[in-house]
């Protein structure tokens, strides 16, 4: 394997680290930190930590050839995020007293992958630094880490097509450029573009502009740190909840879909495409979780349940995490549809977790198709979806995700439970659930009001891991763990 | 630059690498689906599933804002309608491959403008011109070919018998469609001007057609003979249909084998001045049957890389003088110095890379490029002339050129020639110039 590659690689991403580390510095300055603060020392620890890592990395991969094969590829987006994950927990660990090491990786960890969990009881009264490390981690994670440089660097030529197909749901074919890295930029510049949008939103909507800064971040990475304890219900602000709705339903449609209207493109309306089923899930949804707030509630249908809903139903099917009120409390038919939208999640190609829009779609058709294949086992039925036709390999791999998925979620109860005896199923279920979708929070224990502080170390260890998997969809992590990938010849 | 290709054969996959990496936006078009899928992964351009010669897909992929689109496919046809398709929906350059000649006989309609193709290319050609130029030049020195092999440059020296020694050079009497260019005389070079004066001895650089400059070599050089050169080919494949037609004069003796009975049928029906062997090379008895050993030239041009070198290899034993083959992949290309220094094969060359170059050149944007270099100081330059150049609409009479600079070929819309005096130059033609180091600025100043 091309080991020089992976580390100029891992090099740049640390470097690129150190700048977003800077950029909390700065923040924290303005907002009246001293450098004899803690959280601003800590910062420039972690600057120092990571410009010396970069340093050796990029010693040791100074020769060697560029060329990007598949598996250099899918390791180089596995270790940089372990790598950032790493590196952005030490902020966490130097600023807060008494900080568990496992917890500040967790938090770490769950603002990278856009989850949105948190660990920590009291992050509302840390300093403003590190509260802006904690959003930016969650920007910067939402369009990928290794997206950034395949946007940037034309040295990697073909092989930045292989990085960004690997690093984000959505595939470089739906690009309309021929340049991959022109592709990656336009999608950089859109996610720019939403973020200011998001922010000046907010601050119209009666935020400060450290909170409208922070909750844009969140929002459009669909990440779900809020800088309050009580994520939007403190706010209780009707305008600043259909603002999110808005902006968390925008940054969970594909992107690529976007810009092409933005180009003025209609025909891509009259397609079979994976966004209006997401649209017409979410209504869908809504109604329902309406419903059943009717029943529990006994009030006549009003605004405020209609926005509850939405607003509950979008921040979790987008995978966000947001909750303006205790959904915990809600009735079980409630909770069930929650859990069916934190498996389905967003689209494909956006900043929003869960198995996408777009393999549940297949997978249904699929299975319909079988159904017809039972007693017709003739007839060719081709699968077109967004304009053009699915090969049944693409259909196949469809499936076995999902299968993996499923596994992988039993299998992480089995482990979960087995470590922490003392919490119930629906506590299980749903932390192993909301860590692996990217979601944040989940039911019982864990619930929107609650946090995983209480998990022994190893639990956030292996949650932690659940969040890298669910975020890069699998493979790029488990080709770390596959044997023949590090042998010479296998 | 957007350039759309299609076709992913061997052709239109290697320009996508080679423009793709050059930093242009390239669209690929490519029917099967298996072939984009492995593509994807090479090339860092946008791969698309479809057909090349349907306006739907074209218009899906934005033909009207693409600055070139070429047409790379292996079948003429496919590669005519996508073009003229492109052109009609707002594409800036079209460009066809061609194998065929049909469709660059003029002389009923013009195909070019009744599709709206700007550019015909044939790689195979490119390629029968490159293996040609040393089998129709024996033993000169730097031979180089501008405009597709329609202008070619050659050198010779002039001897002592020479009747062309001590007259000036508008005394000659030389066709117009050859000019000379350079002359080297001890050490020193010199653009040739309407004054210059040949003396023994000399190095001399001709321009001009390439039968022509044959017919001038007697001319500096009476005791030379022509001889007869004895050519083999393997293969009656484009290339070689291509390379017999420009070897169709007299002096060559050529022969063809050939596997497929069909193909031999056609080659001897076409060219009745050629033996065709309907044979494999591949075997040694026949190769030994048919004097391989007595040949000047063996080149090899099937489609089959393998078979080509062995074959090569294989005449190089018997003793054949020069060996030349066409490699097709692109995947031996690091292999070709190999070929070139361990195993004595003269010429290989690949339509591929063929055709690359001639697109490197014809897309380039650059206004000068520079082609040659003659040893002291002389240069070939390729200027092409915008609408904003000071020469355009003039006659070559009419421009002064700075001392020391010299037309040699002037190209428009794809036809060389040498330039007369009468000849107009219009925006979007390139003049082939040639220009000692010193005056090159004051040269493009008057240019461009």
């Amino acid at each position: 394997m091309n080991t020089a590659i992976i580390y100029r690689l891992l090099s740049m991403v640390l470097l690129a680290l150190s700048g977003a580390f800077g950029l909390c510095v700065l923040v924290g300055r303005i907002a009246g930190e001293s450098f004899a603060d803690r959280s601003l020392q800590a910062f420039a620890a972690t600057i120092g930590v990571s410009l010396v890592l970069a340093l050796l990395f990029h010693w040791r991969g100074r020769s060697g050839s560029a060329k990007l094969f598949r598996r250099e590829a899918l390791c180089a987006i596995g270790l940089s995020w372990f790598v950032a994950t790493l590196v952005g927990a030490i902020p966490y660990v130097l600023t807060v007293e008494h900080c568990d090491l496992a917890d500040a990786i967790f938090e770490s960890s769950s603002g990278l992958t856009t989850t949105g969990a948190t660990a920590f009881k009291d992050f509302a009264d840390f300093p403003k630094s590190l509260l802006f490390w904690r959003s930016l981690s969650q920007w910067v994670g939402g369009l990928g880490v290794v997206v950034f440089f395949v946007a940037i660097l034309s040295s990697l030529g073909a092989g930045a097509k292989i990085l960004f197909s690997n690093e984000s749901s959505g595939a470089s074919s739906d690009f309309e450029q021929g340049r991959v890295q022109k592709g990656a930029l336009s999608l950089l510049l859109y996610y720019l573009g939403i973020s200011f949008a998001c922010l000046l939103a907010y601050k119209l909507g009666g935020m400060d502009w450290f909170q409208a800064i922070n909750h844009a971040m969140t929002t459009v990475a669909t990440g779900g740190f809020s800088t309050q304890a009580g994520s939007f219900e403190e706010f209780n602000s009707p305008a600043l909840e259909w603002i999110a709705i808005v902006f968390m339903i925008l940054s969970a449609t594909t992107f690529v879909y976007m810009i092409r209207l933005l180009k003025g493109r209609r025909e891509i309306l009259r397609q079979n495409n994976e966004v209006y089923w997401f649209y017409a899930l979410l209504v869908g949804a809504t109604a329902l979780l309406t419903l059943y707030l009717i029943e529990l509630r006994g009030e006549w249908p009003n605004h405020e349940l209609l926005r509850l809903a939405a607003f509950q139903a979008t921040s979790i099917l987008t995978t966000t995490g947001y909750a303006s009120a205790d959904f915990d409390s809600w009735l079980p038919p409630a909770k069930m549809l929650l859990i069916i939208l934190m498996f389905i999640g967003g689209c494909s190609g956006s900043t929003a977790g869960g198995v996408k829009m777009v393999r549940v779609v297949i997978a249904l058709r699929a299975v319909g198709r079988s159904i017809v294949h039972s007693f017709r086992p003739q007839i060719t039925v081709p699968m077109r979806l967004g304009g053009r036709v699915l090969s049944e390999r693409a259909i196949q791999s469809v499936m076995i995700f999902l299968l993996l998925m499923i596994a992988l979620q039993i299998f992480a109860m089995l482990f979960v439970s087995a470590n922490e005896p003392d919490i119930s199923f629906l506590a299980v279920f749903s932390c192993v659930q909301s860590t692996l979708f990217n979601i944040g929070p989940g039911f019982d224990a864990v619930g929107p009001t609650e946090n995983f502080h209480f998990l022994r170390s190893s639990t956030k260890l292996f949650l932690t891991l659940l969040m890298t998997l669910g975020r890069l969809e699998l493979y790029a992590v488990l080709v770390l763990f596959a044997p023949s990938v590090w042998k010479r010849y296998a | 630059m957007k350039i759309i290709i299609v076709g992913a054969g061997e052709v239109g996959h290697n320009l996508t690498s080679m423009l793709a990496s050059s930093g242009h936006d390239v669209t690929l078009i490519e029917q099967s689906a298996s072939l984009c899928e492995r593509l994807d992964e090479e090339h860092n351009a946008r791969i698309v599933t479809g057909n090349g010669s349907s306006a739907r897909q074209l218009v899906d992929v934005d033909v009207a804002e693409c600055d070139a689109f070429l047409a790379m496919t292996s079948d003429d046809r496919t590669n005519v309608i996508s073009c003229s398709l492109a052109k009609g929906l707002g594409a800036k350059n079209t460009i066809a491959r061609i194998h065929d000649a049909t469709y660059s006989d003029n002389s009923v309609i013009n195909y070019q403008l009744h599709f709206g193709i700007d550019l015909l290319v044939n790689p195979e050609a490119i390629c029968a011109v490159e293996l040609a130029k040393t089998i129709r030049n024996a033993g000169r020195v730097a031979v180089e070919n501008f405009a597709r092999g329609q202008i070619e440059v050659q050198q010779l020296q002039v001897d002592d018998s020479s009747r062309l020694i001590g007259k000036q050079l508008r005394d000659l009497k030389l066709s117009a469609q050859v000019r000379i260019g350079y002359i080297q005389r001890k050490g020193q070079g010199e653009v040739a001007s309407a004054e210059s004066q040949l003396q023994a001895g000399d190095r001399v650089t001709l321009f001009g057609k390439p039968e022509e400059l044959f017919e001038l070599r007697e001319r500096f050089n009476p005791d030379q003979k022509v001889e007869l050169a004895r050519v083999v080919l393997f293969g009656g494949s484009e290339t070689a249909i291509s390379l017999i037609r420009l070897l169709s004069s007299p002096r060559f003796k050529v022969r063809v084998i050939e596997k497929d009975l069909e193909k031999c049928r056609e080659l001897a029906e076409s060219f009745p001045q050629i033996s065709v062997i309907h044979g494999d090379a591949t075997s040694l008895r026949l190769l030994e049957e048919e004097q391989i050993g007595e040949a000047d030239y063996f080149v090899a041009c099937t489609k089959d890389d393998e078979e080509n070198i062995l074959t090569c290899l294989q005449a190089a034993k018997l003793g054949a003088d020069h060996v030349q083959l066409v490699i097709n992949k692109g995947d031996y290309d690091q292999l070709l110095g190999i070929l070139k220094t361990m195993l004595g094969i003269e010429v290989v060359v690949s339509p591929r890379s063929a055709t690359a170059e001639f697109m490197r050149r014809t897309l380039s944007s650059e206004s000068v490029i520079q082609l040659a270099e003659l040893p002291e100081g002389g240069r070939i330059l390729e200027v092409r002339i915008s609408h904003a150049s000071p020469v355009v609409g003039a006659k070559v009479k009419d421009i002064t050129l700075p001392r020391n600079s010299l037309f040699v070929a002037l190209q428009h819309k794809f036809k060389a020639k040498v330039p007369t005096a009468e000849d107009t130059i219009l925006a979007g033609d390139r003049v082939i110039v040639l220009v000692h180091a010193d005056q090159e600025a004051a040269l493009l100043k008057r240019l461009v």
